[in-house]
This record gives structure tokens, C-alpha cells and sequence, in this order.
């Protein structure tokens, strides 16, 4: 029986952690936000995975009364503020204590964290410039492991949506064969060097009269840097906003191939683009008439405006 | 309904946790008012000391006015309590809670209802991911409670506050259910009669006091476990 947990118990950083996840996962990843809120909730993660050993674990050795404190007990020391040791020392300690969290995994943890120090303590929105194809997947696979760790699971940290999206991008991150992407990318560079350059500026020319943004998302090509198509699938919910000219829907793309017309290069399956550093998350924007899309019958409002009908 | 006799009761005590582990509650009677409550609570099982709070307490009917707003009596004064777990707020609340007629008021019963069968079915998904808080903090720390953990069942509309939209829709849910139900009504008529509670599973409330019932007196005692007969 007790009034509240631990502040250093796993079940209060996991719960917290959750509450961190819950903010990250309501903003779109291509937004800054996403990437700050994805380390807090990483930190969470690392504290609550290092507690379910012991919260003596977290605490700052340097001073005895923090691991007094880790260990429930209230040191007499006037004016003490407990400290916990920092999260690079947390995470060498977690190394120890999980074997499935690698150094691979480590390394990742301390740069992710480093971003963040950058993103608060510094002018540069550091996680604007990080796309989310370069850490979500390692991201994923780190949150995973401490997850289980804790006996819990993707799901109860970002909800079923997000597990699965996370599911797929570590099985697109670990995907070895999704590599060969990259030979196939470097033949079509060496057959486009062999055109002439009349040839290449037809062929770009065609490329972007028929890459129109209708069809799908319009990006540099990894082999020719001709104007090719990302075509992907709907991530999540679309966000609706209404402004003065109508409906504005935003919904997240995940990629799931790409065209390229100019030098036909073709790259299908989220693992072969994510392997050709194409695995970013687009923005898909359509605007619709208000009338249109609240399915507004006009004529119905002015019938509805008249008196009874009658026959007279 | 058993009758518990004293210290030689062993067979008693054994039919009152039988009735409780498959309930969730158990109502029975004492032989004689002279056993104190604190008495009837050891013959059960360990009685807890919660750091404030008088280890018997007398609960007394208390018009709006006239109670603190950090009790029930403070919120809804004579009218009735909502199901809920006592100390919901806390990250462990006691397990049971004894209840003891001290002053019989035929007119108002005690609610009981089985929690579980509120949030069966829920997924554990939506059960772990929502997230509530005590709607003050404890001893100047707010921490995070799920409804289910460690074999606790909680809740509680008054003292806990939903955190995400999770909590917020769970929330709703459960307020409908239990609007919905229909709890069993037991009445404390005499002094020799009580009830243990399953704080743990079951939500536990009253019903309104009618002003000539203003001098019911239940006695309360929290009890951490049940002995092991």
C-alpha cells in the first residue's frame, strides 16, 4: 500500500514515457517535433529499462544519498535534491543489463540524445534538418527491445497505428536483401553517363512533363537527378483543416515506389527505398470545394425554406 | 450469512474469504456488538495503518456545507456516493476494506459492483495505453496510474483525472457501463453486521440519506491482506 510510486520506479518513467509517445505520434514526421519529442520519449525508455533492474541503478554514484534515495529511502541531508546518474552512463549500464540492446544499438541512443541536447540547448532546429527515414527505424528497433525488456510491448507505447508502422520499418531496416537497391541505382547512373547530352535533356524533358504532382510525389532521381515519381500509401489518419477557400486534407505518405521516366530506373518495396535513403514520409495535400466535401445540397436548403407543399 | 464468534471462528473466516475471493465482497455478522470493529478486522486478516488516518474511522452522513471538498461528504453530501475504489488515487490503494454498522440506518444501503465485469471488455491495449491521474497531486508528486496493474482494478470519477485521450474516451465508456448497471444493494441494519470489500475488483458506493437517517454510522477499517487459513 502506498500513496505514490517511486519517482525512479519503471512504472512511472514507462507511463511517462508513454505520455511523451503520445505527443510525438500527434505530430506529422516530417515535422520537428516528432524528432524532439521521439528522444524525450527515448530517454524515458532508457531510465525505465535501466529501473526495472533496480532504481538504485539510476541513481548519480558520485553522491551516496542518491542511491539512499534510489532505494526508497529519504536521506537526511538538508536541502538534498535526488540526482540520477546521466543517460550516456545509462546507457552503457543498460548494455549490461539487456543482452539484446547491442552497441549498435548504444551508439544510436547516445547520437539520437545528442540531437536533442543540440535541439534544446542550442539556436539550430536540429531535428528540422534530420529526416525521419534516418532514425525511425533504428529508432523503432532501440524502442522495441526496451519495451519487451519491460514487459510491454510497441503497442501499449504508441498505440496499434503507430506499433504497426513501427513493425514494418524494422522489418524494412533489417530487410539485407533490400541493399541490392544500390547496384541497381548505380547501373542506371552508368547507362545515363553513356547518353549523349541531347539525349539526357529529351529524356529529362519527358520526365517532367509527365511526373505531374497529380500522380504522386516529385523527387530527384538517386540515379539520373531527373524529376521522378514517389508513389506511397496513406500513414495514419488525414488531418482536416477548413480555411476561407474550402477543405485542406494533409495526409502522411509512406513511400512504396518510385519511377523514374527519364532513365527508367524502378524501385519497389518501402525497404529498397528506405536502403536508398528515399524512405522519408511525404505530405499529400488536396483541397476540396466546402460544399463539395460536406456534401452540401444547395437547392434541398432553399426547398427546405419554402412553405408546405401544396397542391392548390 | 456466516457468524463470527471470536478467535475460535477458523471455519467461519474461511467461508467469509471464500465468499470474497469469488465475489469480490462478503457480508456477515459478529455474535455480539461488544466485539470492536478493530477486532472483527484482525480475526481477518492484517489491519493497516495508513499514515493520517485513524486506523477506525467513523463515517458519519455530512451535509454539503459542513464537509471538507476533499472528502465525498464535501462533494456530494447527502446524496448518494458513486461506485468507486476507495484511495483510487493512490499508486497502490488498500486491498480491503472492512465495513462495520455502528449506527443502523435501514433507508441507506451500500452499492457494490464488480469492476471487472465494467472493463472486460476493454482491450488490454486501451487499458495499458490510458493513462489518469490523482486530480491532486500526493505529497507534491503526481504520478501516472493505469486502471489495471499488478492485479488492481481502480476507479474512481471524482479523485482521478484522465491524462490522454485514451483515458478520456475509457473514461466515458465506463461512466456509461456503470450507468447502465444495476450494483447489489446491501443494507447494514443492526450492529452486529458488516462487510469486507475486495477493494481491488469492487466499486463500492452509497445510497442517498434521507435527513431522519442522518445518524447512520458505518465504521471503516482497510485491511493490506487477508489471513491465510
Amino acid at each position: 500500500m502506498s500513496k505514490t510510486n517511486h519517482e525512479w520506479s519503471k512504472e512511472a518513467l514507462f507511463r511517462k514515457a508513454q505520455l511523451y509517445a503520445d505527443t510525438m505520434i500527434e505530430h506529422e514526421d516530417t515535422a520537428w517535433q516528432f524528432g524532439l519529442w521521439s528522444a524525450f520519449t527515448l530517454e524515458l525508455l532508457i531510465r525505465s529499462g535501466v529501473s526495472a533492474t533496480s532504481p538504485v541503478l539510476l541513481a548519480d554514484a558520485k553522491d551516496w544519498s542518491n542511491i539512499l534515495y534510489g532505494l526508497g529511502i529519504t536521506p537526511n541531508k538538508p536541502k538534498f535534491v535526488p540526482k540520477s546518474a546521466s543517460t550516456s552512463e545509462l546507457i552503457v549500464r543498460l548494455e549490461e543489463i539487456i543482452p539484446a540492446f547491442t552497441r549498435e544499438h548504444a551508439n544510436f541512443c547516445a547520437s539520437h540524445l545528442a540531437k536533442r541536447n543540440s535541439e534544446v540547448h542550442g539556436g539550430n532546429l536540429e531535428f528540422e534538418c534530420y529526416p525521419s527515414s534516418l532514425w525511425a527505424p533504428m529508432f523503432f528497433s532501440v524502442c522495441d527491445i526496451l519495451v519487451v525488456s519491460l514487459g510491454e510491448s510497441l503497442e501499449h507505447l504508441f498505440g496499434q497505428t503507430v506499433a504497426d508502422r513501427a513493425r514494418e520499418d524494422i522489418a524494412a531496416f533489417n530487410d539485407v536483401n533490400a541493399k541490392s537497391v544500390r547496384v541497381a541505382i548505380e547501373a542506371h547512373k552508368t547507362v545515363w553517363r553513356e547518353k549523349t547530352g541531347a539525349e539526357q535533356e529529351l529524356a529529362r524533358k519527358q520526365a517532367e512533363t509527365a511526373s505531374l504532382r497529380h500522380y504522386g510525389h516529385r523527387i530527384e532521381c538517386p540515379a539520373c537527378a531527373s524529376i521522378a515519381l514517389l508513389q506511397g500509401k496513406a500513414a495514419g489518419e488525414a488531418k482536416k483543416t477548413v480555411d476561407s477557400d474550402g477543405v485542406v486534407e494533409r495526409q502522411v505518405m509512406k513511400p512504396e515506389s518510385l519511377h523514374c521516366i527519364a532513365c527508367e530506373l524502378k524501385i519497389i518495396g518501402y525497404s529498397k527505398l528506405l536502403a536508398a535513403g528515399l524512405g522519408d514520409t511525404y505530405i499529400s495535400t488536396s483541397r476540396y470545394d466546402a460544399m463539395d466535401y460536406f456534401e452540401i445540397d444547395l437547392d434541398e436548403h432553399v426547398r427546405n425554406m419554402m412553405d408546405d407543399d401544396n397542391n392548390e | 450469512m456466516t457468524t463470527l464468534y471470536g478467535k475460535d471462528s477458523a471455519c467461519e473466516i474461511k467461508k467469509i474469504h471464500k465468499e470474497l475471493t469469488s465475489t469480490g465482497y462478503c457480508k456477515f455478522n459478529v455474535s455480539s456488538e461488544k466485539i470492536s470493529t478493530l477486532e472483527i478486522s484482525e480475526l481477518l486478516g492484517n489491519t493497516a495503518e495508513l499514515y493520517g488516518v485513524p486506523t477506525v474511522q467513523k463515517l458519519c452522513p455530512k451535509n454539503l456545507n459542513n464537509a471538507k471538498p476533499n472528502t465525498y461528504s464535501g462533494n456530494y453530501g447527502l446524496n448518494a456516493f458513486p461506485l468507486h475504489t476507495d484511495m483510487a488515487h493512490w499508486s497502490s490503494p488498500p486491498h480491503y476494506l472492512l465495513l462495520r454498522c455502528a449506527g443502523p440506518a435501514t433507508n441507506v444501503k451500500t452499492l457494490l459492483l464488480d469492476l471487472e465485469h465494467i472493463i472486460n471488455t476493454e482491450s488490454k491495449i486501451t487499458l495499458n495505453r490510458a493513462l489518469f491521474r490523482p486530480r491532486r497531486s500526493l505529497d507534491n508528486k503526481t504520478c501516472l496510474l493505469r486502471l489495471t496493474e499488478n492485479n488492481i482494478l481502480r476507479w474512481d470519477e471524482l479523485f482521478l483525472s484522465p491524462v490522454n485521450q485514451t483515458a478520456k474516451d475509457l473514461s466515458n465508456r465506463i461512466l456509461e457501463k456503470i450507468k447502465l448497471s444495476t450494483p447489489i444493494t446491501i443494507g447494514l441494519t443492526k450492529k452486529t453486521e458488516c462487510i469486507i470489500i475486495d477493494n481491488w475488483r469492487a466499486l463500492h458506493g452509497r445510497t442517498p440519506v434521507v435527513e431522519k437517517f442522518e445518524s447512520r454510522i458505518i465504521d471503516r477499517v482497510y485491511l493490506s491482506s487477508l489471513w491465510d487459513i
